[in-house]
């Protein structure tokens, strides 16, 4: 049997390339500021509210508008520590036992385009995007998450 | 649940498939507005009973449920896949008139205290390994009216961080002993309300209300003795129906306070007072939970240690105790979690351990030791997962 044996030589300056590159880009995706957005015609919302919101204690906005609630895909794990108070898996089962028990629908995970879409097209629905995009759409900030 | 063995029915069938339809329906016209979700949970387990010095192995149920939602209108359906039998466990329509007035038209889960719409089905959800009996399903000997059909109207104010609200069930009687999803063709209708205050994962909730049905069946003792005067005929006096038949109009008191966080504690305390009208026998009950996230990582999604204490007396007479008993003697299911109905005082002594391995997916162990009179040391060892798969979620 061949073996192939690779010298420190050759591996520790991919490795060290590698390292590099994988804090960068975590640490640039850790580092976009995310925002609540909605749509400009949208009542503003207390911080709590929309914690409350994210957790279905409340399904409607202040005006009574039904929510509808949307999370961008790969969404940083800042907002379920900063909005829901929640770990991700926890937001998770959260979510299972209220769906179970017929307390409403989880939040919808979606591409940045969509929501925004979405946002512009319906005054009840609010959703996590980034900050850059929410501002240069124009939607209302209801929440900076920092 | 344990029902009579039967294919879906034409009309179930029509409304499942209208349910697809709409979602397939909309989604390609509207897919941007249409919110839903349907998931599939299942569960199974083992049971060493001490006594009978038997271990039992066994498939829970499967449980698929899918809720819709178009602007203010609401749609749930929920089936669940038990033994040979298609149950059809929710299926309503509602419509969002103000978050004062929602009005839902259909078959529900009574809003009875906290546990029973909690942690219904998809039982990996649960803190606990088994409920407790005041609050078990109807056809394992619950007391409670779990199940309905008929209209439910809920409404909720926001009064800073605090939510009081309500929930009031009007529709068919007692689903166990009386109506059937298809026929409720008698006076005897149930009523449920309840009174909560929210705050965060916190409530406390006040429940009335009112179970009539009608029991055949029942042993001479008591077809002939308590308040009841005999006819001669086989009826009771006051009540005409069917030989060997007895009314019971049950009224239902309870109350809860329960914290429910699924990071942190868990938290509930439920007490309940049954009280026939007729007979003027009753039943009390209650039980506490307590369950701590102790520990999660990576791996290990979240352990779970819990604690429960459950009891569930009767007073001596009571015709709907007396006839679970004849029930369970009839059907031969005085062993296993029959055993927990055999006898009309009971407190049980549970603890164990949840792990979640995920969100999705969660294994429990836990022992039950029942202090019961002429049974002592009596004990249960349990072991159960259970799972809950996202079919389809928007």
């Amino acid at each position: 049997m061949k073996m192939l044996f690779l010298s420190k030589k050759k591996v520790l300056p991919f490795l060290l390339l590698f390292l590099v590159d994988f804090f960068i880009i975590t640490g640039f995706a850790y580092a976009q500021e995310i925002v609540i957005a909605g749509n400009p015609a949208a009542p503003s919302i207390s911080a709590e509210d929309i914690k409350r919101i994210y957790l279905g204690f409340v399904k409607a906005l202040p005006d009574g508008t039904p929510v509808k609630l949307l999370i961008m895909k790969r969404v940083p794990e800042i907002f379920y520590s900063k909005v829901a108070g929640l770990s991700r898996k926890d937001f998770r089962t959260h979510w299972l036992i209220k769906a179970l028990s017929g307390e409403g629908i989880p939040p919808r995970e979606a591409e940045e385009d969509e929501i925004v879409s979405l946002i512009k097209s319906d005054k009840g629905a609010i959703g996590v995007i980034s900050a850059d995009r929410a501002r240069k759409e124009g939607l209302k900030i209801l929440l900076e998450i920092k | 649940m344990k029902r009579n063995k039967k294919q879906i029915s034409f009309i179930h069938s029509f409304i499942l498939s209208f349910f697809l339809s709409l979602i397939r329906v909309v989604s390609l016209g509207r897919a941007q507005e249409l919110g839903g979700f349907m998931y599939l949970y299942g569960e199974m387990g083992g049971d060493y009973f001490s006594d009978e010095k038997i271990l039992n192995f066994r498939v829970g149920q499967i449980d698929l449920l899918s809720s819709l939602r178009f602007e203010r209108v609401e749609g749930f359906f929920e089936a669940v896949f038990e033994h040979e039998v298609v149950d059809v466990e929710r299926l309503y329509l509602g419509y969002d008139f103000h978050k004062l007035f929602t009005l839902r038209l259909g078959r529900f889960h009574t809003p009875v205290g906290y546990f029973i719409r909690e942690w219904h089905h998809g039982l990996y959800l649960m803190p606990t390994i088994r409920k407790p009996l005041i609050v078990e399903f109807e056809d394992m000997g619950g007391p409670l009216p779990y199940h309905i059909i008929g209209f439910e109207a809920e409404g909720y104010t926001d009064i800073g961080e605090i939510r009081p609200g309500y929930i009031i069930d009007i529709g068919t009687g007692n689903l166990q002993f009386g109506a059937s999803n298809e026929w409720d063709f008698d006076k005897e209708k149930t009523f449920v309300g309840k009174l909560f205050v929210r705050k965060g994962f916190g409530e406390i909730s006040i429940s009335v209300g009112y179970d009539p049905f009608r029991i055949k069946g029942l042993p001479p003792s008591i077809m002939h003795g308590g308040n009841h005067q005999s006819m001669g005929d086989g009826t009771q006096g006051g009540t005409q129906g069917e030989e060997g038949e007895i009314r019971i109009q049950n009224f239902l008191l309870g109350d809860n306070i329960s914290y429910n966080n699924i990071s942190g504690l868990i938290a509930l305390v439920e007490a309940f007072l049954i009280r026939d009208l007729e007979s003027k026998k009753s039943g009390w009950g209650g039980f506490v939970i307590l369950s701590y996230h102790a520990f999660g990582s990576e791996v290990i999604y979240s352990i779970r240690p819990y604690l429960q204490v459950a009891t569930l007396d009767w007073q001596d007479g009571n015709p709907f105790f007396e006839r679970l008993q004849a029930k369970l003697q009839e059907e031969g299911e005085g062993g296993g979690y029959g055993a927990r109905n055999l006898f009309n005082k009971h407190i049980e002594y549970s603890a164990g351990l949840k792990v979640g391995i995920s969100p999705e997916f969660a294994v429990k162990i836990g022992i039950s030791f029942f202090d019961m009179k002429k049974i002592k040391d009596r004990y249960f060892i349990s072991l159960s997962a259970g799972w809950g798969i996202p079919i389809f979620e928007r």
